[in-house]
């Protein structure tokens, strides 16, 4: 009785040091600590906006897709427009004073400009950025949480069912990985996102469906090869014959050593997850709530000309895209710190 | 190595044939349709599906009109990144590349979560820019004019196959023979071998049309696929530095850079294939998205006005626009015949690797005796 309990002090202690040395390794990865430091940044938004709409914001002017605000500005009123900061056309200049004349200076409603009270300015129909910015934030970030947690449920599962069974079980299961990963999850849920079905998935919903998709494809195949060298070592041999039942041998022995893989694998299957969902809003398509992709798409069709586009509203474009991709990529830089936290050097010198 | 392809194949067929499955039931009662479209039982459609697949109509309508296009841009994108990702890796996975190894992990990892749109948004603005305003509208009358032939897209293909089949036979034969070439002559020949066939067989102008056209997602996919191919050449450099010839020729003296060089970066080359051959379809994607991008405001209806080249004013014309179309006019099978032609693709780029690791390392053709 008394070896049992130091044997299984030890083995603890064991653990334990062996989880402070593999975060000492963490801290020591730039790429992973960058990637940590994003992800507290996009929490840190996702939590700012319903706060500081609650305080401090007016939703009347800060609301993501309500909120305008215009202020009155002199232009010149001219038939052909090569000076959107100055100069206005027809339509804005009739909406002002119907009985004007080309030379004219009309009074014309224009968004607030970059200010105080804009720090990232406003589009052109007169939002905030940086409130469109934060709003997109938290359901960008519940999405890719689910999409995680489900990608590893998933893929650890099937991969320790696969390598426990053996067999005809695991030839079905990495058959049916295989197919799926033909079609990979961020194109699956692109066609489910833009088809009429798309309407009803929301934030969750979405990296649920994507996590069952990419866990039982790339992630399972993945972690299901790292799962059965695991079952080939010599200590689940020792578990057998001590008496452990298969859930037993599955859970304490064979899933804790997938965690890590696991781990790497929904990180960065989050970040097709991240930019599929992004890009189902961005297409105007997809249940009808306000995201980053929703930002870009309101921008550009304010400004459906390329050459108005590119010179006033490329700002709402780049920082909405940055988003998105930053996001993605703290992920991927997360990912990547572990594995070099996780990954033992063959020679200690 | 004959039954070795056989047996691929075969595993490739049941793989496309629970793929087809499975793309049969997301369409049967995922997508929605117009009424009656499917009538009958699930089991008639399912019979009458495969049925229509196995006459391979869908590849050959395939061939006449997007395939091609998005074979190119496949084919110069990861032509031109897997060379310059493959360098850049290896700097970043060497654990005594002094400074710039985390910035050029990290500035990868953009290359390959940035945001297509925002690539494709960067890519006009800076045509536009250049060309004041100009630039966009040649590449539009290049379509309008039908200088995009299908028939010369596939030649190019073909001719880019052929001759890097030769040079890769040529290289084989002098590295039996001990005779050492610079990989920089074959670099050269594989860039100036297909240009010189062109220009013989007269077709120049329109590779020339082509190439011009297809250049801005050429460049896009190239920078989603060069992210991808340094952090997978990161990977394997990290893992190969660890292998015990390394510390040998280290504690022989071998300088740090030849070490690097010849024994870790080549080394690495095989497991890179082997983790290439699961990127392959998530390429594709990124390949997919970034063609829509192109073409984006057709699909969302945002300039209204049903101009096809989108907000933009430039489409692609590859397999991406035929599967969104599709899914806006509720024709499932249109979808799934597109998909079909995508995993059938992403079966023999497999499939073609396979082949590649294979003749390179014949010890994947004895079973049971792998390391």
């Amino acid at each position: 009785m008394s070896i049992e309990i130091t044997a299984g002090q030890s083995g603890l202690r064991a653990r334990r040091k062996a989880r402070a040395e593999a975060w000492g390794r963490f801290k020591k990865s730039i790429p992973g600590m960058t990637g940590v430091v994003l992800l507290a940044i996009f929490a840190v938004m996702a939590i700012a906006y319903p706060i500081l709409i609650r305080t401090v914001w007016d939703p009347d002017i800060y609301d993501p897709e309500t909120g305008i605000d215009m202020v009155e500005v002199e232009k010149l009123y001219v038939r052909e427009v090569t000076d959107p900061a100055t100069q206005v056309g027809r339509v804005d200049a009739f909406l002002s004073d119907m009985y004007s004349q080309p030379g004219d200076i009309v009074l014309v409603r224009a968004p607030a400009g970059i200010g105080l009270a804009h720090p990232l300015s406003t589009d052109a129909s007169g939002r905030d950025v940086l409130a469109m910015l934060l709003a997109g934030a938290s359901s960008a970030f519940v999405m890719a949480m689910t999409a995680a947690l489900t990608t590893a449920i998933v893929a650890v599962s099937i991969a320790a069912v696969a390598a426990y069974k053996g067999g005809w079980v695991d030839t079905i299961l990495s058959n049916i990985s295989g197919a799926l990963l033909l079609l990979p999850a961020p194109l699956l849920m692109i066609i489910l996102g833009t088809s009429p079905a798309g309407e009803h998935i929301g934030p969750a919903q979405f990296g649920f469906l994507f996590g069952l998709l990419a866990g039982a494809g790339a992630a399972a195949l993945v972690v299901r090869s790292q799962a059965v060298t695991t079952m080939q070592r010599p200590f689940i041999d020792t578990a057998r014959i001590s008496g452990a039942g298969g859930s037993r041998i599955v859970l304490r022995h064979l899933v804790p050593h997938l965690i890590p893989l696991a781990a790497i694998a929904m990180l960065i299957g989050v970040t097709g997850a991240i930019v599929a969902d992004a890009f189902v809003s961005f297409l105007a398509y997809g249940e009808n709530r306000f995201s980053w992709g929703t930002m870009i798409n309101t921008a550009i069709t304010a400004r459906p000309n390329l050459r108005t586009l590119i010179h006033t509203e490329w700002h709402v474009m780049v920082i909405g895209g940055l988003a998105v991709t930053l996001l993605a990529a703290s992920f991927y830089l997360v990912a990547i710190g572990l594995h070099t936290a996780f990954d033992t050097p063959k020679f200690k010198r | 190595m004959i039954e070795y392809i056989a047996g691929r194949v075969l595993a490739g067929l049941v793989t496309l044939w629970l793929f087809v499955t499975f793309l049969f039931f997301m369409a049967r009662w995922l997508m929605p349709v117009r009424e009656g479209f499917w009538g009958g039982s699930a089991w008639d459609n399912y019979t009458s599906f495969l049925s229509g697949l196995a006459g391979a109509d869908i590849l050959r309508s395939a061939a006449r009109g997007p395939l091609p296009w998005t074979l190119l841009i496949f084919v110069f994108a990861v032509g031109i990144a897997f060379p310059i990702g493959h360098k850049l890796g290896k700097y970043a996975g060497w654990k005594r590349t002094p400074s710039g190894s985390a910035s050029l992990t990290i500035g990868a990892v953009l290359m390959y979560t940035i945001f297509p749109p925002l690539l494709v948004f960067g890519l006009v603005m800076l045509v536009s820019r250049f060309t004041n305003d100009q630039g966009i509208g040649f590449l539009r009358t290049l379509f309008n004019e039908g200088r995009l032939d299908s028939a010369v897209a596939w030649s190019m293909l073909i001719t880019i196959a052929l001759v890097t089949t030769a040079v890769a036979a040529a290289a084989w034969t002098t590295s039996r023979a001990q005779r050492r070439v610079p990989v920089l002559v074959w670099a050269l020949l594989l860039v100036a071998v297909p240009f010189l066939v062109w220009a013989r067989r007269g077709m120049l102008g329109e590779v020339i049309d082509i190439l011009a056209y297809l250049a801005l997602p050429i460049i896009a996919v190239t920078i989603l696929v060069a992210g991808e191919v340094i952090l997978v050449s990161k990977v394997t450099t990290e893992e190969a530095a660890k292998e015990d010839f390394v510390f040998t020729a280290e504690a022989k003296g071998v300088p740090d850079r030849q070490v690097r060089d010849h024994h870790v970066a080549r080394y690495g080359l095989l497991p890179m294939l082997n983790k290439l051959v699961v990127s392959v379809p998530f390429i594709l994607v990124g390949l997919m998205i970034v063609e829509i991008s192109f073409g984006w405001g057709k699909l969302s209806g945002a300039t209204g006005e049903g101009d096809p080249f989108g907000t933009f004013g430039y489409r692609v014309p590859g397999l991406s626009s035929q599967v969104f179309a599709s899914l806006e006019n509720r024709d499932p099978a249109t979808v799934m015949e597109a998909l079909v032609v995508v995993g059938v693709v992403v079966l023999v780029i497999r499939l073609l690797i396979e082949v590649l690791h294979a003749a390179l390392d014949p010890r994947i053709l004895t079973p049971g005796r792998q390391r």
